[in-house]
């Protein structure tokens, strides 16, 4: 939870709509590949955002006069992979509690995956401050939707990615079995954009390890791939939060293996790691059914 | 906008690639014999149209040529040499960022086309006789946003600061550019991190610590800011405002501090 120098918007105060992707007068849902886009189609997102005026102003403290009148209905649209965000906001208020928002994305700035939100602001001009922590200041997110919205433009491989290489010293060690590759610089990112196993194709276990229904090996794997990836968010995360994440990021993917390998949070694992590692490797050897050949 | 795709590498191929790199250049293989602009693959076919090798020569030659005079055992000329190559593939490439967010562009180019450029920078060390190239610096992470390949970071920068980045007089260092760009959410809005940076050349000279000081305590304040604004909608001058205000804030509280 984030704690603002004012108050904000109470979220049952707001509603919206699952936004749509529009590309040649077709509309495509979240989670679903847009037919025909390619890097140089111009495309919209479009949504739209309701207030329940009173409960807003209520929450907010925000005056008729002054702030309900300056509300601002914003979609953004962020790329995470070119680094590029697109947002467009459309008033709302007490008479107009409804705004559908449309943001052009052009072509050639967005590649990969999108990432949609809602927000509700304050517009200008910005006016004395007033009692009771009302916001005033123009921009004040006062209110940002929970849920994010993915988009995938391209790429329908959603499976865990694995390639065959050949070791050959440096960073890929000769006789190693498997490198994992594993960012945990931002736990928010897409977890398939994060992570990626490597078996070395000249290990003499290279094909047993690629078949996926390996029963032997596939516990092997998974608890070295997290044990690795426990390790690196220990060492990058310190004390911060590891509690909220996106829906399909590289945090909540990893929350939900936790849970499922350790029957434990990743704060907890993290935590453990950091005092214990001893017994976290343990208890994934447990969890994952380490070197029992599953039937 | 360029009108062909950059031809890739896939992750596997690229690390093999370099490791064969690292290998034949510890064994007295030259740089520039590196260099294969003949072979045009990509992992996605379907992407657009490839260049022929007659065109990637072409950017080779055209950026080469533009990557002299720079003395790289300075910090001023590894600085002078990074912004250079930047602007060189910007103009020269004219990279669709759509296609240039894919790790086997860079890869492709930097094993390729351009392993002469980026050896002269990132010329590895020799560990128990075996020459490593820093893998981060020649191909990326290889997934991960935070990206540290080299072209690809001096093309971003350019294409994200440009000709404020030209008038910095000593250029930005590597902590400056850390400031400014390696939180994604604030990089993603690029009229906030241009005016930050023209800030940082305003008042980051004359403070304790110099510039990169500065940079590391403004861009945290700003970062703190965005937290409760979104700066986004704010009109030029608004924004504009805003980072005056900030970058003031330090000059004053320290001169108040006698600091």
């Amino acid at each position: 939870m984030r704690v603002l120098p004012f108050r904000v918007v109470t979220p049952s105060a707001v509603s919206c709509s699952v936004p749509s992707l529009l590309l040649d007068g077709r509309a495509t849902g979240p989670d679903e590949r847009p037919a025909d886009w390619t890097y140089i189609s111009d495309f919209a997102v479009r949504g739209s955002l309701t207030i329940d005026p009173s409960e807003v102003a209520a929450s907010s403290g925000l005056a008729a006069d002054d702030g309900m009148a300056r509300l601002l209905a914003v979609l953004r649209v962020d790329c995470p992979a070119t680094g590029r965000r697109f947002l467009w906001a459309e008033p709302v208020s007490a008479d107009h509690p409804s705004a559908e928002i449309t943001v052009d994305v052009p072509g050639g700035s967005a590649a990969q995956d999108l990432e949609v939100r809602y927000e509700l602001v304050l517009d200008g001009p910005d006016g004395p401050a007033p009692q009771g922590r009302v916001a005033y200041l123009k921009g004040s997110r006062l209110y940002t939707g929970d849920q994010t919205y993915r988009f995938p433009l391209e790429g329908a491989d959603a499976a865990f990615p694995v390639e065959a290489v050949r070791f050959r010293g440096g960073e890929f060690p000769r006789d190693a079995a498997w490198l994992v590759k594993f960012s945990a610089e931002d736990l928010n990112s897409p977890f398939l954009g994060s992570v990626r196993l490597f078996i070395n194709q000249d290990h003499p276990a290279a094909e047993a390890l690629l078949e996926a229904e390996n029963t032997l090996a596939q516990p092997i794997i998974i608890r070295d791939i997290l044990a690795q990836m426990l390790v690196e968010v220990a060492l990058r995360s310190g004390g911060e939060a590891l509690d909220e994440f996106d829906e399909g990021s590289t945090g909540a993917a990893l929350q939900e293996l936790c849970a499922t390998y350790l029957d434990a949070t990743l704060r907890a694992a993290v935590d453990m790691m950091t005092t214990e590692p001893g017994r976290v490797m343990a208890m994934l050897q447990a969890g994952t059914g380490f070197l029992k050949e599953l039937k | 906008m360029s009108a062909v795709v950059i031809p890739r590498l896939r992750a596997g191929e690229a690390i093999q690639l370099l490791a064969d790199h690292a290998r034949r250049l510890g064994e007295g293989t030259t740089p520039d014999y590196l260099v294969d602009t003949n072979r045009i693959t990509t992992d996605d076919p379907g992407a657009g149209p490839l260049p022929d090798p007659h065109q990637v020569s072409a950017w080779r030659e055209a950026i080469v040529a533009r990557l002299t005079g720079f003395d790289l055992t300075t910090k001023e000329g590894r600085d002078g040499y990074g912004m250079e190559l930047g602007r060189a593939i910007a103009e020269v490439i004219d990279p669709i960022c759509a296609d240039a967010s894919h790790d086997g562009v860079w890869s492709y180019l930097s094993l390729r086309v351009l392993p002469d450029v980026v050896f002269a920078r990132w010329p590895g060390e020799t560990i128990v006789g075996e020459l490593r190239l820093p893998a981060d610096r020649w191909i990326g992470l290889q997934g991960g946003k935070l990206d540290r390949s080299y072209l690809k970071q001096s093309w971003r920068r350019w294409t994200i600061l440009g000709d404020v980045m030209a008038d910095a007089d000593p250029l930005f260092g590597e902590t400056e550019f850390g400031a400014l760009l390696d939180r994604s959410s604030l990089a993603r809005d690029q009229r906030l991190v241009r005016d930050s940076a023209a800030a940082i050349l305003e008042y980051g000279a004359d403070q304790p610590g110099g510039r990169a000081e500065f940079a590391r305590k403004f861009m945290s304040l700003i970062a703190a800011r965005t937290g409760s604004m979104l700066l986004d909608i704010l009109t030029d001058q608004e924004l504009h405002d805003v980072v005056e205000e900030q970058a003031s804030s330090i000059v004053r509280s320290r001169a108040r501090r006698g600091v």
